[in-house]
Order: C-alpha cells, then sequence, then structure tokens
C-alpha cells in the first residue's frame, strides 16, 4: 500500500512529536487511520483475512513504537486485529453453511458425492477459531483437521459452477465488514462519555461529598450529568501537582453551579475520612486490573482503602489494555 | 473558642487589637474554625507600633513575626513566644493595690490573646504557657517582687534549656543508633529535630542518603534541603505526589510532629499522614521524633475537629507557573472555595516508634 505511506509516516510523525495527546485522540485517530489502510488494502485470493491481519499488525507496530505511554494506540490496534478474526470467522461460517446448503442440493441431484462430510457451520466455526488462537489442549485434541477442511470447502467452491464471481464478492464483503466494524468502533469511542454519564444518576445520591485528583474530561462529563439531573453534591478536587490541572477542572465545575472546593495535594488523607466516594479518571486500565494513573493516585487509592471510601475509576473502553505490567 | 457562634465572635472583634477581615468562601466544614485572610492584617499592625500601650514591645515583636511567618515550627515559636515573655517580665512593674502573681498572670493572658489573634497556637506554646502560669500561681507571697521576677526568669530559662535543647540532644543521640550506613533516610516538610539527627549522622561519618518530601502551599522542605546540601549530605528532592514511586528505595522514614497526643496520633504538618500511609504500605518502619513537652492529653479522631486554616489565596497562585492562572478570581465566585489546612492527623497504626527525650516507645 504505497499511497498509504504518507498517511502513516504523518501520523507516527505526530505521534512522536506528541502534536496528538490524550487518549480519546489518539485512539480516534489511530482508528481511522487503520480504516484507511483497510479500505486501501489490496485482497489476495486466499487467506485474505491473515494477509490483512499482518499488514494491520505491521502498521500497528510503527504506530506503538512511535509513543510506547500512550497505551490507547495498542488498545485500537489490538481491537482491530480482533474485528478483522471476528468478522473472518463470521464470514468463513456463513460462507461454509451456504456451501453446505448448496452441497445438499447438489447430493439431491448427484448422489454420489457422500465422501465430502457435511460439517454443520457452528462446530466449522468453533473450529476456526480455535485454529487461529494458540495451540491449546482442547485443539489438540479435535479430530477434524481444520486446514483440510477448510481446503475442502474451498476446493468444492472452486469445483462448483458459477462459484468464480463469488470469490471477488467475498474479499469485497470481507472488506466491508471490517470497515463496518472499525467504524462502530470509532463511534464507540466518540460515544463512550455520553454512555458513560448516563450511569452518574444511579451513582450519585443527594448530599454526596466526592473527591477527585487533578482533571479527567469523563470524570468532568459524568458530574456534569449528574448535575442536570439535579443532584445536589460537593467535590473536593486535588490539585494534581505538578501540572495543577485540579484548579482547571475545578473553573470548569464552579460555572456550572456544583460546589467545589479545592485542596492541596497533601491534604487528602486529612479530608478524606468526610468524604463519600472517589471519583478519578485514569491513563489506563490493565488486564490485572491495575490502572495507570496521574501521579499521586496511589496516595489517593490507600487512603480511599484506609478509610473505607468507594474508588471509582471511570474511563472509557479504548483505554482498556491487553498488558499486565506495562511500563 | 467556637468560631461558628456569630454572637462571640463580634464580642471578640471588638476587643481585638488586629483587624480581623471578613472571611470570603469559607468551606462550610472547617466553619468552627478562625479564617483569616492574613496578608491585609500586618501592614495595619505595623502601623500601629508606637500606640500600643498595654503589649510589650517585644511581645508585639514576636507577634508580628508570626504573622508574617518569619518564626515558625513548634520549637521555634515557643522559644520566640518565651523569650518574649521573659522580656515582658523583666520589664514589669506591679501596680499599686494588686498582687503581683493575679496582675502578672493577666497581663501573660492579654498576650497570648494577642498572639492567638496573629496566629493560632501551637499544642507546645500551649503547654509552655500552662507551665508559666503554673509557675507564676505557685510563687510564695512571701517574695519581693525583683526576686520573683527573678524566679520566674529563671524558670523560663530552665523550661528552654531542659525541655527544648537538651531534650532535642538526647534525642538525638537515641535517633543516631536507627542510623546505618547505606541508609536511605525520608523525611517530609522541615522539622529542626530531624534536621539535627541527619546532620549529627553526617559529622560521626555514618554513609546515608536523604530524600526530602515537600508539598505546596509552604514548601518548607526547600530550606532543608538548602542546608542538608551546604552540609554535604546527598539529597533527593520530590514532591508528596511521587512518595509512592520512591517509597521503594527508602529504608527509614523520620519525621517530626507538632505534637503527639493521647491516643497515640501524630498531630503534625499536613501530608504527614499521606507519607505514613504509604511508608506503611511498603512495610518501612516509620519514626517520629518529639519532644516531651509537647505532648497533649486531649484525643483526636482526624483531622478536621482540630486544625489550622492557613492564607486560601496562596493556593490559588503557584509561584513560577504564570501561565496558570485559573483561580485568579476565585473570591468572586460563591461555589468556590480553596482550602489551606496546615496540619493533620496521623493514626497511631502507621507509626512505628516515637523517639522522645524519655525514650524510645514502640508502637504495639
Amino acid at each position: 500500500m504505497p499511497d498509504m505511506q504518507p498517511l502513516i509516516s504523518d501520523f507516527v510523525l505526530k505521534l512522536k512529536r506528541r502534536k496528538v495527546e490524550g487518549s480519546h485522540a489518539v485512539a480516534r485517530q489511530t482508528a481511522e487511520l487503520l480504516r484507511s489502510v483497510v479500505s486501501q488494502h489490496r485482497m489476495g485470493s486466499t487467506n485474505q483475512a491473515a494477509a490483512l491481519a499482518d499488514a494491520i499488525h505491521a502498521v500497528g507496530e510503527h504506530l506503538i513504537a512511535a509513543n510506547p505511554i500512550e497505551l490507547a494506540v495498542g488498545n485500537t490496534v489490538r481491537r482491530v486485529l480482533h474485528i478483522i478474526k471476528e468478522e473472518d470467522i463470521s464470514f468463513t461460517a456463513v460462507g461454509i453453511e451456504g456451501l453446505s446448503v448448496t452441497a445438499v442440493s447438489d447430493d439431491e441431484c448427484d448422489s454420489g458425492n457422500d465422501d465430502r462430510p457435511t460439517l454443520s457451520a457452528a462446530v466449522l466455526a468453533s473450529h476456526a477459531r480455535n485454529a487461529l488462537r494458540a495451540p491449546s489442549l482442547q485443539t489438540l485434541l479435535d479430530d477434524i483437521p481444520v486446514s483440510t477442511a477448510l481446503s475442502h470447502s474451498s476446493s468444492s467452491a472452486g469445483d462448483s459452477d458459477g462459484k468464480t464471481g463469488d470469490k471477488s464478492l467475498k474479499t469485497r464483503k470481507l472488506k466491508h465488514d471490517v470497515i463496518a466494524a472499525i467504524g462502530d468502533l470509532i463511534e464507540e469511542i466518540d460515544t463512550c462519555y455520553d454512555q458513560i454519564s448516563e450511569q452518574a444518576v444511579e451513582h450519585i445520591h443527594q448530599n454526596e461529598v466526592i473527591l477527585t485528583l487533578g482533571r479527567s474530561r469523563t470524570v468532568k462529563e459524568f458530574l456534569y450529568a449528574a448535575k442536570e439531573k439535579k443532584r445536589s453534591f460537593r467535590v473536593f478536587v486535588a490539585e494534581g501537582a505538578p501540572r495543577y490541572q485540579g484548579h482547571a477542572l475545578a473553573k470548569e465545575l464552579v460555572e456550572k453551579g456544583i460546589q467545589t472546593t479545592v485542596i492541596t495535594d497533601s491534604a487528602v488523607f486529612a479530608m478524606i475520612s468526610r468524604v463519600n466516594m472517589v471519583i478519578v479518571g485514569v491513563h489506563a486500565i490493565m488486564a490485572n486490573g491495575g490502572v495507570i494513573a496521574p501521579v499521586g493516585m496511589n496516595m489517593v487509592a490507600l487512603a480511599a482503602q484506609r478509610h473505607a471510601v468507594p474508588f471509582v475509576v471511570v474511563a472509557g473502553s479504548h483505554k482498556v489494555s491487553f498488558c499486565r505490567l506495562c511500563i | 473558642m467556637q468560631f461558628d457562634d456569630v454572637h462571640r465572635v463580634e464580642k471578640a472583634k471588638k476587643r481585638a487589637i488586629v483587624n480581623q477581615s471578613e472571611a470570603r468562601n469559607r468551606v462550610e466544614l472547617f466553619r468552627h474554625l478562625p479564617q483569616y485572610v492574613h496578608g491585609t492584617q500586618l501592614p495595619d499592625l505595623e502601623s500601629k507600633f508606637f500606640q500600643l500601650e498595654p503589649i510589650h514591645p517585644s511581645v508585639y515583636k514576636v507577634g508580628l513575626q508570626y504573622l508574617s511567618g518569619e518564626v515558625s515550627g513548634g520549637n521555634g515559636r515557643c522559644i520566640a513566644m518565651l523569650l518574649a515573655f521573659r522580656e515582658a517580665i523583666k520589664d514589669y512593674s506591679t501596680p499599686p493595690n494588686k498582687t503581683l502573681s493575679r496582675d502578672l498572670t493577666a497581663k501573660v493572658s492579654s498576650y497570648v490573646s494577642f498572639f492567638i489573634e496573629c496566629r493560632p497556637l501551637s499544642i507546645s506554646m500551649g503547654n509552655a504557657i500552662r507551665f508559666l502560669k503554673n509557675r507564676i500561681a505557685k510563687l510564695p507571697i512571701t517574695l519581693s517582687e525583683s526576686e520573683a521576677k527573678a524566679s520566674l526568669q529563671s524558670d523560663i530559662d530552665r523550661f528552654i534549656n531542659e525541655k527544648i535543647v537538651v531534650a532535642d540532644q538526647v534525642i538525638v543521640s537515641h535517633a543516631i543508633t536507627k542510623v546505618r550506613d547505606d541508609d536511605v533516610l525520608l523525611t517530609y516538610g522541615s522539622s529542626s529535630v530531624v534536621e539535627m539527627i541527619l546532620e549529627h549522622a553526617h559529622e560521626l561519618g555514618r554513609k546515608f542518603r536523604v530524600i526530602v518530601v515537600d508539598s505546596r502551599p509552604k514548601l518548607e522542605g526547600q530550606g532543608l534541603l538548602r542546608r542538608l546540601v551546604a552540609k554535604g549530605i546527598n539529597c533527593t528532592y520530590t514532591h508528596i505526589n511521587a512518595v509512592s514511586y520512591i517509597m521503594h528505595e527508602v529504608t527509614r522514614v523520620f519525621l517530626g510532629a507538632s505534637s503527639i497526643l493521647s491516643n497515640g496520633t501524630v498531630y503534625s504538618r499536613v501530608g504527614t499522614a499521606s507519607v505514613a500511609m504509604v511508608a506503611h504500605a511498603f512495610g518501612i518502619p516509620v519514626l517520629v521524633c518529639c519532644e516531651a513537652y509537647k505532648f497533649h492529653e486531649r484525643v483526636q479522631l482526624d483531622s478536621i475537629c482540630a486544625n489550622e486554616l492557613g492564607d486560601p489565596d496562596v493556593i490559588s497562585k503557584i509561584p513560577g507557573r504564570a501561565d496558570l492562572g485559573d483561580l485568579k478570581n476565585w473570591a468572586d465566585n460563591e461555589n468556590l472555595q480553596l482550602l489551606n489546612l496546615t496540619y493533620d492527623a496521623t493514626p497511631s497504626d502507621y507509626v512505628s516508634m516515637i523517639i522522645t527525650d524519655y525514650g524510645m516507645v514502640r508502637y504495639s
């Protein structure tokens, strides 16, 4: 894909120079770039999904290397790869189902062709999924070799008349599905704030006292939504040195009429005994449940644990990472 | 005094020498504590210097030093106050038809109210005042005025010497046994006793390095850092937010205290509780160094029932970061409050040991 190179290098440069900041913007732009890559990709005749996945993988490696700290890049790339796998599996399952239907109709006119086992679409789909995963005990014990089954299906597809036109149709369909799914992903990234804010009323009751550290857009939208629904609460915002973004958040909250008090980071332990809930935004969520958050969050979490105060993390799904011990 | 009771506050204002401007945007949770905007009082008080008869000039001077923040720290404030009282007693003469003990006690009380208006008393100062009033009350009636005055002055000298100066030396000698070679010691803010321990250990030739943790708005750690580096001690300086990041390197934590309460709670500079909590989470021993005269018999369960509120304007301004002006006109908005706490209460289970002049006490 030579025509994609300038776009990719452009984005890599932006990531390296930190021109794109914030996991939301990064995730969105990564997803859009990968969608363009998919649409520009020339699909081969065989093993289309694997080739597409390899192409995305190669692009993804460049992007991740540009800014290793921004985990949203890796998360989005992995989700796109997952989309490709899922679309391929469901696509193959549909294709095989279609083939077994035609095979049955063939059988009606030609009863000699019963050496080909007619496999149900669901069984084949699960076998295809297992083939794409690492070899496990379950896959080793399966006695139906998937590749031969698939090659039988594809060869039978080649044998049948009037099926040559279907190949390009299948190619375009896979691409189309993947692009549509990536579009869904982009929409999911965009609407994450709204979806999280809708749940605000369930968690914030009347006369609530909330503590937060630094500034997170998700937390801000969350609190705005609760204020819209006429919940009365007050917020203690810890400054979050050395960036002091707590000041900006306090100003934004006050503009909406929320009672806000700005405290220094050292006063968190002192104030937390009177706090009902701690709500924070984070940089990334790890696979083992840990979070990567602005400096000082560990102190807040320990203090909340000591005082049995619920510690709530609000984050969009683009922040969920597959690493356990990264960084 | 109950500051949330309007009548009492009005009465106190009429008697006040220091002009107490109305605090704007008060935090509801702390309505029971005095909240002053200190910045406007200093020039006002300076202008009244030659007009105030009842206040002795040395007492006045120390009051101004408290207001401006020149004298800070439990020991420093207590010593300054006692020396001012010593001067005042030296220049005191009993008015006719009055007994020395009662009149002097009343005078001392008036000086104390002046100090309170400048800055709320620390617990060390409260204990010292109680000691002095006790000595005045116990004066035998047979003593002449000059003898009584001399006795009181020597009492004050003895208090400063025994309870503060020698006590510090004893604490240092105890704590030195806890500093070994290749130790990484962490301290928070600026405590006079901890500074003495570190300097003494360095003089004895122990090899260790120090991590100074600091926090806004006072940034007291910077002064300590300068003095330690000048002595040649290897130091690292960081902000309190990074304490969980560097704690894995630390072997021991030394903290100072403003007071130790009777349930074992350590009442100290705000942020001490957080540092002790993180150290406890990492399993690192926390040693609190405190002179015995600072102990108090009251019990405090959290940092809100009794505390001192500092100037909220200091929070909105960040020195060196002129671009961060989000909170410039914070007082205009009734929904926004800034809170500047001075002290906090560290629960006793975070502390491994207290080192006092009476010995080392382990917390079970």
